[in-house]
């Protein structure tokens, strides 16, 4: 209840809306005692043809039946009308705050370090920023008011009970505390299998989406049937699941569900005894039978607000681990908020991931106009550089400077907008090329996307496209080869402009001519802007004024391409490797 | 289908399709008999709900006024014992009914995952994975309701209706027909209600649906998103598909909850009507209070199931668009299956051959255009060009991702589509451009490759190219879990893991479509002499842009938009000083400027 609590703040700003709602209920019942008692007079004064002494009125046979059906019909259109209304606000209050819960989780997840995100899996994440939020919503929104209009009916009803005799009353709740005691036990024992059926159930929707992001894997390796298999078990895993709930449900409910007959079985002897002793009239009896309806309500809707609200404490939790988590690169109060000019100093930095060392001591200048290479082994630390560089991890040790100041104290959109990067996997959204290449300024003119794609050596083959830049290519960016759409992805990053090309291995699906006239028309149309390449071709980074070789998370090697030839260390293997042969051959051939 | 963007609507047919309902219903037939089971539970709490206002009227007109103490005594047992049994009857149903419902809404998500399996890579092309995820989950899910409680409530609803009914024509034909007068302008109002209904309902759940998919999209692109600093941009977007979501929703909601209200209305109109005549009845002695007490009481039970028929009318219209989506996935036709007759490939010697192949993506837009080439069995083949040209597309071809528009493939002299797609899978395996890691600990995902092979034999793969030394620095080693979001795992290593996967699937044909391209050229160099050892004797098809990684090459193809322009050994077609021996200058060129 009080993770719940927490996020009561999504709907205090509704809160007129609901005391409105709670109001408009509050009328609902109160109307909706008045017909039962309606029916009492129709049977004991209309039908006896007893005259009803009202507001010093008398009213009798004709009047009486005229008066009657106005209430009726009265408080039936009234009644109707409003609970429409209710309905309505209730519906709007609710897509209201699960919408507002549900921007906040993408905000913050949108906003996450890669550290966290790296440790996640997309169909948990969606889980719940889709299906958590509308638990909780269906708690606040509707069991909360619905537990307080069954209680005022019971209220109510009660009252209107005591009014014909106490003793009809006082039947009718005898069972109240044995219910009492069970639903205490019964929200318990349910908790661990909602529990099991929010995990289940998100277990398998993770399991579902991986299929779908891999069913090129799948299918490569001819795995449709153990991907069925595994689909299979989760699949059955829930259901069995939701079968276990439902024995424990039973279990649990079973006994209250039989205790909710009771207020029905007494106040029909207790009513036989009253009138026997002519102490209550029949339409008194014909409107107790109305007025049980609100006492039964309070019982027989318990074991639904249990598991609502076991529910919803469940799917809170995920909520508040998700809100709860500050990104740890969220500003500081008195961030450096001002255009950045571009000169970058790493100095004495070392990175660890749990523990594990991933760079050592490492110290670059980067000034801007600078271009820097980086060489190294697999997994040597060269993407996690650049990360660092945009500030998507903060270091171990040693700091990252621009323009002076240390990267921790500037506002993270201030770094970031630094930096034009390209990365490793190409990521295309489900959009037109052209939406594509304008993600930084959807709103860039076309002579800007056009020039941002030419510069990325792209122009001509999306010209090519059924559609053009307007040719709508899929999450996977299908139809094209991959060298297309890392060029895609660079001439995103040219269109951002930014005073830092990060180039992380983005040409290694590109054939070295088109890498060639790639890099001249970058440095032409990009001249003046710090770049850093990773590449694995030596060609790649050949031009740089720095060249480093990373190994082990360690700079071993660093200079210029001459100088690191002269050396002839690790950079002259690599070089000679992929280029001595090369070099060899077509001298000889000449 | 066009291919769908996150804010374009899916299409969705508009009101109740009886086909569509039929083919729901068909998911049920397999538990006809747990159906019949249940509704004859269901009619026998009616049969008792529409027992007791007979006993209440002999309390009223007989016991009461009598003072009939044994009368009050059995009467009173026995009205006390009905609420005892509903209960369990209810509880019995409710049981029965959820479980029935949870088993079809498994059955029907299995049936949609299998087919999805099936389907060819066109399909997962053109939607967002968002929007096919929502099919298999939430989508069924929303029908489970609607194809177990409803359906009997549906039968206990026209039962209990009939049968309440048949009670007061027997009990008063007059009284009956001016009660139901209420009836007829209920009846003309839905009928126009409908129309406007069944318009409306659709939209909402095709706006989640791309509420889902942008969600779906930015958890996957975040990183891009964060480097080009969309957030605020994405965050507003998001509030935009909310709001969407929202304004379709309420538009549901203001129109379909009208019809409550007015049905509630109509009922106490028609006891108004009835008490009216109650009332100058009981003055002519026709009829005695406790009889129109049981009267009022059929009465309100006949509006019951009115009521409760309107509401899941409402729920069969609001889910027919899930229904359709579901449907419409499992109806997508798998464009690449086995064709009838279709014989297992034996194990292939690698003989293959592209005759007169012609291929477009779509339309007339050929990417491959009359390509004909035969390679040697166990020979290395690489594929070299411009991006574009058409090299993965060569390859995809070959393991049937995509079946060719003409022309034919040959591999051992059969014809690839002439054969079962299975038997060609396994023999023809492809490492793709893109690696995946899917969650779980390592060596589940080198097993990946051969789902039955041991510990030993997954470690032996990954030892064979070079993945042993990083996965020995990883936490827990072999046993570290990685999530599908990457953890840890460089683009690199992720290669090498992919790399030993197919190791371990040891296929006859081996595709590498630029397998190695994040891997550094010395790891590259140590793998390319171990996998030699491994691709010794069969064919593989090597496609890279490092010319390192290509000149060893038996064959070398130069694929160009005009198809093959060139093939031969490295050393033979630089002699030729073609387009090869160009791009080698130009190269060497670049290193010099």
């Amino acid at each position: 209840m009080k993770i719940l609590k927490k996020l009561f703040r999504y709907f205090t700003p509704y809160l007129g809306e609901i005391i409105l709602y709670i109001v408009l209920g509050l009328i609902v019942v109160a109307l909706g005692m008045l017909m039962p008692k309606v029916q009492e007079l129709i049977f004991d004064n209309l039908f006896t043809n007893t005259p009803l002494e009202f507001a010093g009125l008398t009213l009798k046979g004709t009047e009486l039946l005229v008066g009657l059906c106005i209430v009726m019909v009265g408080q039936s259109i009234i009644r109707q009308t409003l609970h429409y209304f209710r309905i309505v606000i209730n519906a709007n209050t609710a897509q209201l705050a699960v919408n507002s819960m549900r921007q906040d989780l993408f905000d913050n997840l949108i906003n996450q370090s890669q550290r966290y995100l790296h440790q996640q899996n997309t169909g948990n994440l969606m889980t719940v920023i889709n299906g958590d939020p509308e638990t909780v919503k269906n708690f606040f929104i509707g069991t909360i008011p619905q537990m307080f209009e069954t209680v005022v009916g019971f209220v109510f009803a009660a009252i209107m009970l005591c009014t014909i005799d106490p003793l009809i009353f006082f039947s009718s709740v005898i069972a109240m505390p044995v219910v009492a005691f069970l639903s205490r036990r019964a929200g318990k024992r349910i908790r661990p299998y909602v529990l099991d059926i929010r995990d289940f159930s998100a277990d398998l929707s993770r399991r579902t989406q991986e299929n779908i992001n891999g069913i090129r894997i799948v299918k490569a390796f001819n795995n449709e049937e153990l991907e069925i298999k595994e689909f299979e078990a989760h699949n059955k895993k829930l259901l069995q699941a939701r079968f276990d709930y439902l024995k424990e449900y039973v279990r649990s409910y079973l006994p209250m569900d039989l205790c909710s007959a009771l207020p029905y079985i007494m106040v029909n002897i207790v009513g036989a005894i009253l009138i026997f002793n002519d102490k209550m009239t029949i339409g008194q009896l014909v409107s107790t039978g109305g007025y049980l309806g609100y006492i039964i309500n309070l019982f027989s809707q318990l074991p639904s607000w249990i598991s609502v609200s076991q529910q919803s404490i469940t799917s809170a939790g995920k909520i508040l681990d998700l809100l709860g988590r500050g990104s740890e690169l969220a500003d500081k109060p008195d961030a450096v908020d001002r255009e950045l000019k571009g000169d970058i100093k790493i100095t004495d930095l070392s990175m660890s991931f749990d523990g594990k060392c991933v760079l050592k001591d490492i110290n670059i200048d980067l000034p801007l106009g600078k271009t820097l290479g980086i060489m190294g082994k697999t997994g040597s630390g060269k993407t996690v550089l650049v990360n660092m560089l945009m500030r998507y991890y903060d270091p171990t040790n040693g700091n990252i400077t621009v323009d002076g100041i240390d990267v921790r104290d500037i506002k993270l959109a201030r770094t970031r907008a630094l930096f034009s990067p390209v990365s490793q996997d190409v990521f295309l959204f489900s959009e037109t090329v052209e939406k594509n290449i304008a993600f930084f300024d959807p709103d860039a003119p076309e002579d800007k996307i056009k020039w941002a794609a030419k510069t990325a050596q792209a122009a001509d083959f999306i010209e090519r496209l059924p559609d053009g830049y307007d040719t709508v290519i899929g999450e996977r960016g299908m139809g094209l080869s991959g060298g297309q759409k890392q060029r895609i992805s660079i001439a995103r990053a040219v269109l951002k402009n930014a005073p830092v090309i990060i180039m992380d291995d983005a040409s290694s699906a590109l054939d070295m001519e088109t890498e060639r006239e790639l890099t001249k028309s970058l440095s032409r149309e990009l001249s003046g802007h710090t770049v850093v390449t990773i590449a694995h071709r030596a060609s790649s980074v050949k031009g740089c004024d720095e060249i480093i070789y990373l190994e082990n998370g360690v700079i071993v090697e660093r200079g210029t391409h001459e100088q690191l030839l002269e050396l002839k260390g690790r950079y002259y293997e690599v070089f000679n490797e992929q280029y001595g042969e090369l070099i060899a051959a077509v001298e000889g051939v000449q | 289908m066009a291919r769908n963007r996150y804010y374009d609507d899916e299409s969705a047919r508009k009101g109740i399709d009886g086909h569509l309902m039929k083919r729901m219903l068909s998911f049920c037939v397999p538990y006809t008999k747990r159906f019949i089971i249940c509704i004859l539970v269901v009619m026998f709490s009616v049969a008792l709900s529409l027992f007791a206002p007979q006993l209440t009227r002999i309390m009223m007109d007989e016991v009461y006024p009598n003072k009939d103490v044994n009368g009050a005594l059995l009467f009173v047992g026995i009205i006390c014992t009905i609420p005892i049994m509903e209960k369990l009857i209810n509880m019995l149903r409710g049981v029965v009914i959820t479980k029935l419902g949870q088993t079809i809404v498994y059955d029907m998500r299995k049936k949609v995952f299998e087919h999805l399996q099936e389907l060819s890579f066109g399909f997962f092309d053109d939607l967002p994975t968002g929007k096919i995820l929502v099919r298999v989950t939430s989508y069924v899910d929303a029908l489970a309701d609607l194809l177990s409680n409803s359906l009997v409530t549906i039968v206990a609803d026209f039962v209990s209706l009939i049968g309440v009914v048949i009670i007061m024509l027997i009990m008063d034909p007059m009284l009956t027909l001016i009660s139901f007068i209420t009836v007829i302008p209920l009846m003309v109002f839905l009928v126009l209600f409908r129309r406007k209904l069944e318009k409306l309902r659709i939209p909402a759940i095709n706006k989640i649906s791309n509420r889902n998919a942008y969600i779906h999209e930015n958890i996957m692109g975040v990183y891009t998103v964060q480097a080009f600093n969309r957030e605020q941009k994405n965050s507003t977007e998001f509030s935009s598909l909310n709001d969407q979501v929202k304004k379709t929703t309420m538009d549901q909601v203001k129109w379909s909850t009208i019809m409550w209200p007015v049905i509630d209305i109509s009922g106490v109109l028609s006891l108004l009507v009835l008490y009216v005549m109650g009332y100058y009845m009981i003055a002519n002695k026709a009829i005695e209070a406790g009889a129109l007490f049981a009267f009022a009481t059929y009465v309100s039970r006949f509006w019951t199931p009115i009521n409760s028929l309107s509401i899941i009318y409402g729920q069969i219209v609001s889910v027919m668009a899930n229904a359709e989506k579901i449907f419409a996935t499992i109806d997508a036709p798998v464009e690449i299956k086995d064709e009838e007759g279709a014989q297992d490939m034996p194990p292939v010697r690698g003989d293959v051959v592209f005759d007169h192949v012609t291929f477009a993506y779509e339309g007339d837009d050929y990417v491959l255009n009359d390509v004909s080439f035969s390679v040697k069995a166990g020979q290395t083949v690489a594929l070299v060009g411009p991006t574009g040209a058409g090299k993965t597309t060569i390859v995809n071809l070959l393991s049937r991702f995509y079946d060719c528009n003409d022309g034919a493939i040959f591999i051992d002299g059969y014809n690839i589509r002439k054969v079962k797609l299975r038997s060609l899978r396994e023999q023809v395996t492809t490492m793709m451009q893109e690696s995946f890691v899917f969650s779980g600990n390592i060596m589940e995902n080198i097993r990946y490759g051969k789902p039955d092979a041991t510990d030993e034999e997954c470690i032996a793969a990954a030892k064979k190219v070079f993945a042993d030394e990083f996965i020995e620095k990883l936490p827990n080693k072999y046993y570290t879990r990685v999530e599908e979001r990457g953890a840890g795992l460089s683009a690199g290593e992720k290669q090498l893991l992919s790399f030993a996967r197919i190791v371990l699937a040891d296929p006859r044909i081996i595709i590498l479509d630029e397998a190695t391209s994040a891997i550094d050229t010395k790891t590259e160099m140590m793998l390319q002499r171990a996998i030699s050892s491994l691709l010794e004797g069969r064919t593989s098809f090597v496609i890279a842009h490092r010319l390192s990684t290509i000149r060893n090459a038996d064959c070398i193809m130069v694929i160009s938009d005009k198809g093959i322009a060139e093939r031969g050994t490295h050393r033979e077609l630089l002699e030729k000083k073609g387009i090869y021996y160009e791009l080698n200058k130009s190269q060497l060129a670049g290193l010099s400027e």
